[in-house]
């Protein structure tokens, strides 16, 4: 199977003239990428998968795959292998039948039918249940049967509309590595719709995360979850704590800045030229420690806070924390953590502290509208 | 199953116990448990007025007549054999069968859009496309009959001829009253929710994914059609067909009132027979061949919806 790339250029989904579902959405997908379209329920994230699918119309823009745009061909021409959130099985056929389908309206014979049937169901682990109909499947075999018959016509990409979002968590993650596992194999370009960020983290080479219609990002995990490029992203993939600052002194890219409530902040990396910022610090980058005699005072990157709340999570403990200027702060601490100390108590006066590299910037929300 | 334990008697946990049934407790679990005999007044009022009339009726088709017009002894099956040696009999039941068999299959022709836009149609079409539906139902069906007769009429100052004559679309009236034609317009306007209602009901219960995926899989929306929303649909169409069916079958006003004499229908003979020639045995062997071939046609389409596949499909 050859990969192709597909590209995305100013595409745009109005409804009735006034409601704009996706709104200007321009993005490729590398040659056997997977990219996962990230985002809240109505964010359009659905409605631009069916663009590509063919079973919406855009009002406007491009879809390109392999260099040939294709907006304007229809559905059945378009080859593209899809999985739906609730399966799409034929309930009124068998499981070989389901397969086949894609493969009798390609006109195939009989016998090569049953040849690439036989070898799809392999693929899936699934040739044993050749003659089940489908409600007699669990719904992690519905959807690998749903798999199956989506690979068989060697489709050109694969759309996946959420398609792990009905099975229970440890099926999901399971299926997430086989399905990733089968797509890097076969060189398949996807694009993946989902609202869970774990499943984007797990399986996608690129994140695009959407918001009202719009693209906010589009990075790689690791980017998008250690740069996020707005206040959006960083809230939407994992958690965040936000501070509202101000720059004091600007030194190249180094910083100082102060927050509304008076922290000072040391800034490494200071990529806006605004100098009202917003400053995201993730959980895991918070150190908590006991409240000491000799604490040093209004050194830069710590705050003395309040232990409101602490969340057992196995492997994680969750602090949920307020600063005297009632500021909320969650900070996460692994289980076997050394050195934070004794383990805080709900009550407990706590100095929190955290790297100059774990700020990171991004444009004010007020000022990010603005532009 | 812990209140069927403390219902019986029997204390969970000491099996082999005694069972100790409380007086009167099998009729509270029977009657009052259960809300079935809430159906008995319609069950008595339908067997005082409908199931023994239609037994006796039933009866008399195997019953001799006497020259007093008394009914009784001896038993006999003359009055069939008559019946079907006659062949202006068995012309008006091949008549019957093969109205109702056109009419419903041009009924279920003319549903599947209707039904498909009541389902998928946006809200606005939906609720005008239901009104035009159930609104014939409001009207009696002899005036709706009459109202046929005034479009249908033969000669030029028929509704429907006068309007083709000045199109310039014909150049003779046409011969459409009292023939088979009207009889099936008529039946068809009457009848035709019957057909829509379950069809619409069964493609309302398709998962529009389905449809999508087989688009997707390749289909041209007509094989979309063929292979997946009509077997889907089967259910519905089924209901449909042996609705129209028998409701055609058992006509009597619109071939009295726009079928004329070569579109008779079982049910013209019925009256013919007993109201004219006042002859009840065969009256009633007509009647009971007219209810049988009604009960073949619904025990023919419950086999055909308790098949496996279909099913599956209503699951």
């Amino acid at each position: 199977m050859e990969s192709v790339e597909v590209r995305l250029e100013h595409l745009t989904k109005e409804y009735n003239n006034s409601f704009v579902a996706v709104d200007n959405v321009t993005l490729t997908v590398g040659a056997g990428e997977l990219l996962a379209l990230l985002g809240p329920s109505g964010c359009g994230k659905t409605t631009c998968l069916r663009m590509i699918a063919g079973l919406v119309d855009p009002t406007s823009g491009e879809i390109v795959i392999g260099g040939k745009p294709i907006t304007k061909t229809p559905v059945h021409r378009r080859n593209m292998g899809m999985l739906f959130q609730n399966y799409a099985l034929f309930p009124h056929m068998t499981v070989a039948e389901n397969v086949a389908f894609g493969l009798e309206m390609r006109k195939f014979s009989r016998s090569e039918r049953e040849d690439k049937v036989r070898k799809a169901l392999d693929l899936v682990k699934l040739g044993h249940l050749a003659d089940r109909i489908p409600s007699q499947l669990s719904g992690g075999q519905q959807q690998r049967v749903a798999l199956a018959r989506a690979l068989v016509i060697e489709p050109s990409m694969l759309l996946l509309d959420e398609p792990l979002g009905a099975l229970d968590k440890s099926l999901r993650e399971q299926m997430q590595l086989e399905i990733r596992h089968l797509q890097q194999r076969l060189g398949l370009t996807t694009i993946m719709v989902t609202h869970d960020q774990d499943e984007a983290l797990t399986m996608a080479d690129q994140i695009a995360v959407m918001r009202a219609g719009q693209m906010e990002q589009i990075a790689s995990a690791t980017e998008i979850y250690q740069r996020p490029a707005t206040q959006f992203v960083a809230g939407f993939i994992g958690a965040s704590n936000f501070f509202e600052a101000e720059e004091v002194s600007r030194d190249g890219r180094r910083a100082q800045l102060v927050t509304t409530s008076g922290i000072p902040l040391d800034v490494t990396n200071m990529r806006l030229v605004t100098k009202r910022v917003m400053v995201t610090i993730r959980p895991e980058a918070i150190t908590v420690r006991p409240l000491g005699a000799e604490d040093p005072v209004a050194a830069p990157n710590t705050a003395v806070a309040v232990v409101e709340q602490v969340v057992y999570r196995g492997f994680m403990l969750h602090y949920y924390l307020r600063m005297d200027d009632g500021t909320e702060v969650i900070a996460y601490r692994q289980t076997q953590t050394e050195g934070w100390g004794p383990v805080s108590a709900v009550g407990d006066r706590v100095r929190i502290s955290w790297d100059a590299d774990s700020n990171h910037v991004v444009p004010l929300v007020a000022e990010a509208a603005a532009a | 199953m812990k209140v069927m334990d403390t219902e019986t008697g029997k204390i969970p946990g000491t099996a082999g116990a005694v069972t100790r049934d409380t007086p009167g407790g099998w009729l509270r679990r029977q009657v009052v448990g259960s809300p079935n005999w809430m159906i008995l007044p319609l069950l008595i009022f339908l067997t005082v007025f409908f199931f023994m009339p239609a037994i006796k009726l039933m009866l008399f088709s195997v019953m001799t007549q006497d020259p007093q017009g008394r009914i009784g002894t001896p038993l006999t099956l003359s009055h069939y054999v008559r019946f079907f040696q006659v062949s202006l009999y068995t012309d008006v039941l091949w008549t019957t069968i093969r109205i109702s068999i056109i009419t419903s299959v041009i009924a279920a022709i003319l549903a599947y859009p209707v039904a498909i836009v009541l389902v998928r149609g946006n809200i606005m079409v939906t609720r005008i496309v239901t009104l035009i539906i159930i609104a014939p139902l409001a009207v009696s069906v002899v005036v709706r009959a009459y109202g046929w007769q005034l479009i249908l009429g033969n000669g030029p100052t028929g509704l429907l001829n006068y309007v083709l004559l000045n199109l310039g679309l014909i150049s003779e009236p046409l011969a459409l009253l009292f023939s088979p034609v009207a009889v099936v317009v008529g039946s068809l306007h009457i009848f035709f929710p019957m057909m829509v209602l379950p069809l619409a009901s069964a493609l309302g219960k398709i998962d529009p994914n389905l449809e999508q995926a087989g688009r997707t899989l390749g289909a041209p929306a007509w094989k979309v059609f063929l292979r997946i929303t009509l077997p889907l649909s089967l259910p519905g169409l089924v209901a449909g067909v042996t609705l129209v069916f028998s409701l055609s079958a058992g006509a009597y006003v619109i071939p009295a009132l726009i079928g004329g004499p070569s579109s008779q229908m079982l049910g013209n003979m019925v009256e013919q027979q007993i109201i004219a020639v006042y002859d009840w045995p065969f009256g009633a062997t007509i009647a009971t061949i007219l209810v049988l071939i009604v009960l073949a046609i619904n025990a023919l389409s419950m086999r055909l919806l308790g098949g496996r596949r279909i099913r599956e499909i209503q699951k």
